[in-house]
């Protein structure tokens, strides 16, 4: 269902997959680190009410055939999904949300890889894994709450070339 | 094929209602004159439109109106000619103006006149309903007084006047303004009032009329009725200035069309554009009335609507032209709205249009051009009397096609006339629009992505130079950003620019790009850009590419030779690195510079540079850290080399700070073109934050020196060499108060040379920044007499010479008179050298000493004279004063320190108590204690005594308690007789001493002190 997953740290890719190979793709994710930027300012600002839900950042700006969707980590690591515009009508907030969730925790059990260093680009098969799921997952009611029961429990350490 | 982007003029003017002027002669006639550009004058919100017209003007003929529409069939929705008719042509009120004086003279001729004039514009106007007003032009002077306004004669012939023109008495108007007019505006906008009214009546009788047909009509043949009259409604609301019917009527015509009407593709063009008229009249409603996102929900819904509706598919470019002038007049109603924000404004509008149009031109490419058409195109390019149907059949609302033959010269005529529109003209103003409102929206990315379509759209209409433009600028953006992956996708196509404009500095910036490690071309690619580079720089030959163009050829080799191009090195990072390193951060002026120049090559071919040149901030340098030697410069792929420059610092540099201000490396001969790699910022060393990785760099090399290693420092500053004088001080800590402290001073000369006129300056100064004096210090050379201070807290000396090798001793004494710590630092002035050496010392007082820390007491004992009163306070003691000096130092006089012993209270004690007891008693056997009681008072005291028996470890024999009467200034005695029990040393009963007399006084109770209260007892001798 999404098209398109990427990682940004500040504005450099760390990973990006993408349905085909189209330029526009690439153009997409980076114009909406404009918006992205704008949003996370706004998180900064002290608020007094504010809760991990936050950390999804919505629609990111409208484009006709495609949906953008954004979510920041705590240490303001991006996240983006792109759907086709087609597909995106029956998703809900909820259910994006959960994505980037998942997406959010593959992340955290890939960079706690000892062998992976920071700010380079993203390897690991179980990542992968997580992002191809997303990728083909058609029905998103049946989502596990828990990232963890996707991914098998097992650790193997993956060490990633740089 | 123009129509589908069309979007009438009338369509975007506010409609207001018209008035016509007649019989106004603004030419000749002052006053006429300035009625009409009164009324005429720009207002925002004019409910009117005004416009003059002669007496005899033709009005639009009105058609028989059809009582039913039972029959008939409907040609079209809306007529091309409809909204101009309206808002220009059929008035809603036509005002004659008339010079009458209701005493002229000639009032009947001129009434006749009149008459004449009404019954020509009622003639001409043929049926429409428009109501006619006679503003009769009076003078002021004749016109009534405020008492008879309302006299009734004047009335009488008002009426009058009606009756014979046929008109209602509230169209009669007077205006009191000739021959000269007072405060004429103030008498239009009452007339203006009138006419609203009547110019509204108008519209609400129009409406009226065009709504009282929707119970004729059915919904099967008469679709195009409804919302044809619909929007009638609403433009004539719109005319009426009654916006929220407006509004409701245009919605109902497009929920209408959208939901019930049959779209096909004979009619879709007229559908499409009739639903596009209706989206901006709503779309612009709600952006005047401030709801922006009514307006855009609305149009988002449009575009959803009728995207997918693409109609016939050979004439698709038809459609995308149709979308993306929706997306272009929307995002121009926005423009105007002043509530856009970053997520959402006019830009994304005009990008979408852009997208459109480029769709469309790609379609167009497609269409064939026919030069010698076989039939008459112009039949199929005429307008036509409906809006969006075809000109070739017109008035066709059925499904089928007639007439397949004329169908097909059609399409083929308006693709031919498509494939000759010049879409990039169109996209570029498009994308440009975008561009403006992405970047009042600090939306910079996003620009820049627009910037590349519109890069992409002026190599298409061949405008290189424009283009490279816009390359040179998104180049350098995402590299910054270091987005290689769209870098990758952009490169070729900018140096394939840079090729076709010829434009050589930009070829090569482009090339260097491509071939930097971080692009992930091909290596085909990369070789083949290396290459070309080579082949133009080094052989002087044209650029070799897939796609070479002969013409572009000769202007390359047209290109003049010997220019330099400068490439800012710190750009390509990856590419062509340089380090610099002085290997020391300070150089002293006897010494050598040394300077590292580390260079790393990561070109995909082997390449060889012809110099390497240094420039430092002191131009005295440059030139001694260069590199001619083309040997020298030659590398491999990936290969780093660091070269060694030593060089000796100018004399007359010494405190200054050498530094490297760029660093060139020339690719090819300087005598022809040759590339100038030029390094500035990136020699600075890398921010201190630099985030260290933690991960092991494991797979480098043995012996190999990693690149990212290896240090920085473009800066070292050149200083005298130091001085070789040895100053060392000897002293004994601690420091006492008011002492004259020996410090000794040793100086040694460790120069070549004698030394001449050194000067030695001691100064204290207090490390407690609280204090506030510090005069309480004095330095000296001397010992002086301490109660003649002349030196304060500098003293400095000179020596006239100093030979080689020559030690010399020198005494520093220090005098302080409070205690704290002072710092006092001792420095040498040696011709230009200067040696420093700051001591600290730590001041503590000590009352008496021999030697350090060791303690000696001393005790007197003192002794009152007889007193005559009870009690003496404060009775002084005497001094007790200390003569000391320093034993290392026997030749300093001696010091007194004086301190004040503490006072006493001497006190008469009345009454005293004299105890006998044995030093110790043995264990059973009894002992006497004998107690003397002495009464020195000058009167008789009676006692009690009691010894009270606290445990029976001290067993007491016979009674306790006793009284007692002691004459002045004599004793009694009591005496007792006790038993120990128990060895050791045992406590007494306890002797209590109690007044009897005098009453008034008590036993002090101090005396109890005096008392024994314990016994030593000893095993009894009898036991053994």
């Amino acid at each position: 269902m999404a098209c398109c997953v990427a990682v940004l740290i500040k504005e450099n890719l760390i990973y990006l997959r993408r349905s085909a190979e189209e330029l526009k793709f690439l153009f997409l994710i980076h114009a909406s680190i404009d918006i992205l930027d704008d949003k996370v300012n706004q998180l900064t600002k002290p608020t007094s009410d504010r809760d991990a839900r936050d950390f999804y950042l919505g629609l990111l700006y409208p484009v006709e055939e495609y949906k953008i969707y954004g979510y920041v980590s705590s240490t303001r690591v991006k996240f983006i999904l792109i759907f086709e515009h087609s597909t995106s009508i029956s998703l809900k907030d909820q259910d994006i949300k959960l994505l980037f969730q998942r997406l959010h925790q593959a992340y955290i059990d890939s960079v706690s890889n000892p062998f992976y260093v920071p700010n380079t680009q993203l390897k690991s098969k179980r990542f992968e894994q997580v992002v191809t799921s997303l990728m083909i997952q058609n029905d998103s009611t049946t989502l596990p709450q828990q990232s963890s029961s996707v991914v098998p429990a097992t650790s193997v350490s993956i060490p990633t070339t740089t | 094929m123009a129509w589908a982007c069309v979007m009438p003029e009338e369509l975007s003017v506010v409609p207001r209602g018209l008035v016509c002027l007649a019989n106004l002669h603004t030419r000749h006639h002052p006053v006429h004159r300035s009625i009409w550009e009164l009324l005429d004058k720009e207002r925002p919100n004019a409910p009117l439109r005004y416009r003059l017209v002669d007496i005899d003007e033709q009005y639009p003929h009105s058609k028989a109106k059809r009582a039913t529409y039972e029959w008939y069939v409907p040609k079209g929705i809306l007529k091309t000619n409809w909204m101009h008719k309206h808002l220009h042509l059929v008035p809603s009120l036509i005002v004659i103006f008339f010079e009458l004086d209701w005493n002229d003279p000639l009032f009947k001729d001129k009434q006749n006149d009149l008459k004449n004039k009404i019954d020509m514009v009622r003639t001409n106007l043929d049926g429409r309903t428009a109501t006619i007003s006679v503003v009769l032009l009076q003078n002021k002077n004749s016109f009534p007084t405020v008492d008879d306004v309302y006299s009734s004669e004047r009335d009488q012939m008002a009426n009058t006047l009606c009756t014979y023109f046929d008109i209602p008495k509230r169209s009669l108007c007077v205006l009191p303004v000739l021959p000269q007019p007072d405060n004429l505006s103030a008498w239009i906008d009452r007339l203006e009032q009138t006419f609203i009214e009547s110019s509204q009546n108008y519209y609400t009788n129009e409406i009226r009329r065009v709504k009282k047909h929707k119970d004729t009509l059915n919904n099967i043949t008469h679709q195009l009725l409804h919302i044809r009259h619909q929007f009638k409604v609403g433009f004539f609301s719109e005319l009426k200035q009654d916006i929220p019917s407006a509004v409701k009527s245009y919605k109902n015509a497009y929920s209408y069309l959208t939901e019930n009407a049959r779209i096909h593709d004979t009619n879709i063009l007229e559908m499409k554009m009739i639903a596009g008229f209706l989206a901006y009249k709503i779309c612009r409603i709600s952006f005047e009335s401030s709801q922006p996102v009514e307006a855009i929900n609305h149009f988002r819904r449009h575009a959803d609507i009728f995207k997918s509706k693409t109609g016939p598919t050979d004439l698709l470019f038809e459609h995308k032209a149709w979308l993306s002038k929706q997306f272009q007049t929307f995002g121009d109603l926005f423009t105007r709205c002043p509530l856009a924000i970053q997520t959402q404004h006019p830009g994304f509008y005009y990008q979408e249009a852009a997208y459109q149009s480029m769709a469309r031109k790609q379609i167009a490419q497609t269409c064939r051009r026919i030069e010698q058409p076989d039939f008459d195109s112009s039949e199929f390019l005429k307008t036509t009397e409906f809006y969006g149907q075809r000109p070739w059949r017109q008035h066709h609302q059925s499904m089928e096609i007639s007439d397949a033959q004329k169908e097909r010269e059609a399409i083929a005529a308006l693709r031919d006339a498509e494939s000759r529109v010049n879409h990039s003209e169109l996209i570029i103003s498009l994308l440009v629009q975008a561009i403006t409102h992405f970047k009042k929206h600090s939306s910079n990315r996003m620009k820049l992505y627009l910037m590349y379509n519109l890069a992409e759209e002026y190599v298409s209409s061949k405008n290189y130079d424009i283009a490279l433009n816009y390359y040179n600028h998104i180049v350098q953006a995402y590299r910054t950003e270091h987005w290689w992956p769209i870098l990758e996708a952009i490169l070729p196509a900018a140096l394939k620019c840079a090729y076709l404009s010829v434009n050589l500095q930009d070829w090569i910036q482009f090339s260097l790009e491509i071939l930097n490690p971080n692009i992930n071309l091909s290596i085909q690619v990369k070789t083949q850009t290396q290459t070309n580079l080579e082949n133009l720089i080094i052989k002087n030959i044209i650029p070799q590419g897939e796609c070479t163009i002969s013409s572009i050829n000769e202007q390359w080799k047209a290109l003049p030779t010997k220019q330099k191009i400068s490439i800012d090195a710190d750009t390509f990072k990856g590419l062509l690195e340089c380090k610099v390193y002085f290997t020391h951060e300070t150089v002293s002026i006897d010494s050598e510079i040394t300077l590292q120049i580390a260079l790393k090559n990561n070109f995909p071919l082997p390449i060889e540079f012809s110099e390497l040149l240094t420039y430092f901030n002191l131009k005295e340098y440059d030139g001694l850290a260069n590199v001619t030697n083309a040997e020298q410069l030659k590398f491999s792929s990936g290969e780093q080399r660091i070269l060694t420059f030593n060089f000796a610092p100018k004399n007359d540099h010494v405190q200054r700070l050498l530094e490297i201000t760029s660093v060139s490396l020339t690719y090819g001969m300087t005598n022809e073109t040759h590339v100038d790699f030029q390094w500035r910022n990136s020699l600075q060393s890398n921010p201190s934050f630099q985030q260290i990785s933690l991960t092991p760099k494991w797979r480098t090399k043995a012996g190999h020196i990693l690149w990212e290693n290896l240090p920085i420092r473009r800066k070292t500053n050149i200083i005298m060499r130091a001085a070789e004088v040895k100053l060392t001080v000897e002293h004994q800590l601690p420091v006492l108060l008011y002492e004259s402290y020996p410090m000794k001073i040793q100086i040694k000369n460790c120069e070549n040379v004698d030394i001449h006129s050194a000067t030695l300056t001691c100064t204290c100064s207090t490390s407690d920044d609280s204090s506030q004096t510090s005069d309480d210090t004095f330095l000296s050379y001397s010992i002086t007499d301490s109660n003649t201070e002349t030196t304060a807290h500098l003293c400095s000396m000179t020596f006239e010479k100093i030979k080689k090798d020559a030690e010399i001793d020198q005494d520093l004494y220090v005098r302080c008179n409070t205690n704290r710590s002072r710092d006092i630092t001792i420095r040498m002035r040696i011709e230009n050298y200067l040696q420093n050496v700051t001591l600290v010392f730590f001041y503590y007082l000590i009352i008496v000493q021999l030697k350090l820390n060791e303690v000696v007491t001393e005790g007197f004992c003192l002794r009152t004279q007889p007193i005559a009163a009870p009690i003496v306070q404060n009775l002084l003691v005497g001094e007790y004063s200390l003569y000391w000096k320093r034993s290392s130092h026997p030749h300093i006089p001696e010091l007194c320190t004086t301190f004040s012993l503490s006072d006493f209270n001497v006190e008469q004690q009345q009454v005293y108590i004299e105890v006998t007891i044995p030093n110790h008693v043995p264990l059973q056997e009894p002992f006497q204690i004998n107690y003397r009681i002495h009464n020195r008072s000058n009167i008789v005291h009676e006692y009690k005594v009691n010894l009270e028996q606290i445990n029976l470890i001290v067993a007491v024999s016979g009674s306790t308690i006793t009284s007692l009467l002691v004459p002045p200034h004599s004793s009694s005695d009591v005496s007792y007789t006790l038993v120990a029990t128990l060895c050791g040393f045992v406590q007494l009963p306890k002797f209590k001493l109690s007044m009897i007399r005098p009453q008034s006084q008590e036993v002090d109770e101090s005396i109890d002190k005096t008392l024994p209260t314990h016994i030593f007892v000893v095993p009894s001798s009898k036991n053994e």
